[in-house]
């Protein structure tokens, strides 16, 4: 074992605090736990995340219902195809539980931008990064707990959905198990989604350092980028592809039970999502490390 | 101890911080004085890396800030007492910095008692005083017992009581063997607490003396008063020394010692019945040493005034 002896000036003998004071990439973690923890908003705005995700999906589940309602009284063709309408219906069902992430993403993404445009706003990031002057750690150790918070909200959400769901498929015979073809992985999927716009939302806000700013930026990608590109590709088929390639699209195909044709596969999708929020994460660690607090 | 060497701040083609080196030195009291803009701020921030200097570098304990394995047992930084989050209360907010380094929460009430918030630390900071802001910016300073303490115009905002407070305690915290750096633009305030000047003005180091030494730069007058002013005041000038009369019979003397001045007016045969030592005060001293420094210049303003009446 070596001992490595700490350059310390012999004037300066303070006695220390016990040893174990020091920083590490968990105790940063911890922190921005209690960060998150420590402001209603917080809660407000997760848990509206939650009422949105689990509304959404009862809708989806009431609708499904609807048309196989419709469907038994009015009949079909009969046969095969008719076999295959039905399982049609059973793969809309086990879609309900992850369909919440529509409303639920703008949300998150809200929380994650407001996570470190709040600290820029009110000068929080000087206490932030004279406690961990190591920028990685502070940028990263915040992302880590505000993806976490995003993943529990995306399965508590989920998993709502699936329950609430059951008693309205019921009825019409499609009901159906969590362990369900694709349900698990779908959940876990919406959880994923959820996680990386948490990330995305929080390296967009460390780029622009200001909230309003940033909601506006995230959202904008989200929910106005797809507008745009749906009314270029009117123009032309290369377009189409391009909205392919855009995080709520993306996401959307990500928790798909099964891949339409021209979509992108789920893991597709996830790479593409992970790939937007990488982006917006690496500026945003760039801009907290390089630029002046 | 706080090294610094050739640490420059430019923002665009404004220079904030002009090369300065300049060493903090532990078990003392070193005030860093200078006029509001003078560059005090910027350099705090370079210390503790919150801005990256344009050229040179800065060392705290012997390292960069961030390198160090604890940073806040190494530094306690008050830069700006509104560095908080208005919808977390006091407690939480030091609980959220003592997390970052594993302090004990028995430290966080420790602090908080010491800087007198245990009252109002459940409340949100949103609804604090300016001096409670300041005491909450010193507990949260103070929280990981650091080496050294850096507080930029830590008085601002406190009553006399807290004022006081802040003195002592910078002196205490100096006493213990730490490294105590306070800024501030009130020589008076300076005066009474540190051991030590830093002295900037427009980004630049004027001085880095002992308080003592720095008053002693200071040029010594003396008043005169004599019954025979006109020859005494020849016999001044015969020796090159520097004089104003204030009203007649009553000299200011600049430059010369008492003893001088009474031989002087020995041998031109003027008598004096009144020879005070004037000592120069901090105020003035900074004054003459700040003199072609001040970025925004009273004299300037005053003739600005006049031009608009």
């Amino acid at each position: 074992m070596t001992t490595s002896v700490t350059a310390s000036n012999s004037a300066t003998a303070v006695r220390r605090r016990d040893s174990g004071t020091r920083l590490t990439f968990l105790r940063a973690v911890r922190a921005e736990w209690i960060k998150l923890a420590s402001l209603r908003s917080s809660y407000v705005i997760l848990a509206i995340a939650l009422l949105g995700m689990v509304g959404v999906g009862m809708l989806k589940a009431f609708s499904v219902a609807d048309m196989a309602a419709g469907f038994a009284v009015y009949g079909g063709p009969a046969g095969a195809e008719q076999e295959g309408i039905l399982k049609e219906f059973g793969i809309f069902a086990r879609e309900v539980p992850a369909t919440g992430i529509m409303v639920a993403q703008f949300l998150i993404a809200s929380l994650a931008v407001i996570q470190i445009g709040s600290e820029y706003s009110t000068r929080m990031i000087t206490t932030t990064l004279t406690a961990v002057p190591r920028r990685m750690t502070a940028v990263l150790s915040k992302t880590l707990v505000i993806a976490a918070a995003a993943f529990a909200t995306g399965i508590l959400g989920a998993l709502i959905s699936y329950a609430v769901a059951q008693p309205i498929l019921q009825p019409q015979g499609l009901g159906y198990a969590l362990t369900a073809d694709g349900v698990v992985p779908s959940i876990l999927n919406a959880a994923v989604f959820l996680a990386l716009i948490a990330v995305l939302g929080l390296g967009i806000g460390a780029v622009l350092r200001n909230s309003a700013g940033g909601i506006v930026a995230t959202l904008g990608i989200l929910m106005i980028l797809p507008i745009i590109v749906a009314i270029l590709s009117g123009l032309g088929d290369a377009f189409k592809d391009v909205g392919l390639f855009l995080p709520a699209s993306a996401g959307g195909d990500m928790v798909a039970i099964r891949t339409s044709p021209g979509r992108l596969t789920p893991v597709q999708g996830g790479l593409v999502v992970l790939a937007w929020a990488a982006a917006a994460v690496g500026g945003g660690l760039a801009s907290v490390k390089y630029r002046d607090a | 101890m706080i090294e610094a060497f050739g640490l420059t701040k430019t923002y665009g083609k404004r220079t904030a911080v002009d090369g300065v080196t300049f060493t903090v030195q532990p078990g003392q009291v070193t005030g860093f004085l200078g006029p509001n803009g003078a560059g005090k701020t910027t350099t705090m921030r370079m210390i503790l890396g919150l801005d990256r200097p344009t050229s040179g570098r800065v060392l705290v304990n012997g390292r960069p800030y961030a390198r160090h394995a604890a940073p806040l047992t190494e530094v306690g930084a008050l830069l700006d007492a509104k560095s908080v989050h208005p919808a977390r209360s006091a407690f939480k907010h030091l609980s959220v910095l003592a997390a970052t380094h594993g302090i004990r929460r028995s430290r966080v009430e420790e602090v908080m008692a010491m800087t007198g918030i245990t009252e109002t630390a459940r409340k949100r900071v949103k609804g604090f005083s300016l001096g409670m802001g300041q005491r909450l910016g010193i507990a949260a300073a103070l929280l990981g017992d650091p080496r050294t303490v850096i507080f930029d115009e830590p008085v601002n905002g406190l009553d006399p009581e807290g004022v006081q407070w802040v003195r002592n305690l910078a002196k205490g915290l100096a006493a213990e063997g730490r490294t105590v750096f306070l800024s501030s633009h009130l020589m008076s305030e300076m005066a009474q607490t540190a051991d030590h000047l830093i002295v900037i003005g427009r980004g630049r180091i004027i001085a880095d003396a002992p308080v003592a030494e720095i008053l002693a730069q200071g040029q010594d007058r003396a008043l005169v008063r004599s019954d025979q002013s006109t020859q005494l005041q020849a016999g001044l000038a015969a020796g090159g020394i520097l004089f104003r009369e204030l009203e007649p019979g009553l000299l200011e003397v600049s430059g010369a010692e008492p003893r001088k001045i009474a031989w002087i007016a020995r041998e031109c045969d003027a008598l004096i019945h009144e020879l005070t030592p004037v000592r120069a005060t901090l105020e003035e001293a900074f004054m003459e040493l700040t003199r072609d420094d001040v970025e925004y210049r009273s004299a300037a303003l005053a003739g600005a005034g006049e031009g608009t009446r």
